[in-house]
């Protein structure tokens, strides 16, 4: 059933454009709902889109209404749980703190770029979908990917992430030595 | 490189949370 193919991605995907997981899934809820009424088997192909489209529009609703600080993952009280001198378990944690950093840069961009963000390396959309999806020209798409790229990138730096280590697959921050 | 590690954060902040399993119901008893 179309629910259960969609339901787990658009709920997170709701997390991730408003922060709150409290809301996720009654945006996903009222998604289903406004995509499923007019749907019948001459539109079955352009469900996807249409159930994004208001996927992302009630979840930009709703953000604006009730958006809250992002909650920031309890990185430092899992440090002083795990950081038992060994290398591999700072490596991890610096991992999920780069991951952290990242994901608040991106949850920082304009509604504009964060939705095309989320859209393209989370729910794998191409550009043609995620022009359908919001009704743009895929030129424009593409370049709002490249703008958020170059302003994640500035931001993570500016935070003291190396870009540089990314080539091995790791996030590390400047002043650690071995990590 | 950069865009998995971008795919990656997002994975990892979406999987923090575990959506309910009963969509399904709750949009049919809408």
């Amino acid at each position: 059933m179309l629910v259960e193919m969609y339901s787990d991605k658009a709920v997170r995907t709701a997390y991730l454009i408003t922060g709150r997981v409290d809301i996720a899934e009654d945006i996903t809820q009222e998604a289903f709902i406004q995509a499923i009424i007019p749907f019948n088997k001459k539109n079955a192909q352009f469900f996807k889109t249409r159930f994004y489209k208001i996927l992302m529009r009630t979840s930009w609703k709703v953000a604006a209404r009730t958006k809250e600080p992002i909650q920031v993952d309890s990185i430092e009280r899992e440090a002083n749980h795990n950081l038992a001198d060994c290398f591999d378990v700072i490596d991890t944690i610096a991992t999920k703190q780069g991951y952290e950093a990242l994901y608040k840069a991106v949850s920082a961009l304009s509604k504009h770029l964060n939705e095309v963000v989320v859209l393209h390396y989370y729910n794998d959309f191409s550009i043609k979908e995620i022009a359908q999806v919001l009704n743009c020209r895929e030129g424009t798409i593409r370049s709002r990917l490249f703008k958020a790229r170059k302003l994640l990138t500035q931001e993570i730096m500016k935070n003291g992430w190396d870009v540089s280590y990314f080539e091995d697959r790791r996030f590390r921050k400047e002043g650690h030595s071995h990590v | 490189m950069f865009e998995r590690m971008i795919t990656n954060s997002l994975i990892s902040k979406a999987q923090t949370i575990n959506p309910r399993q009963d969509m399904a119901d709750r949009v049919k008893k809408s």
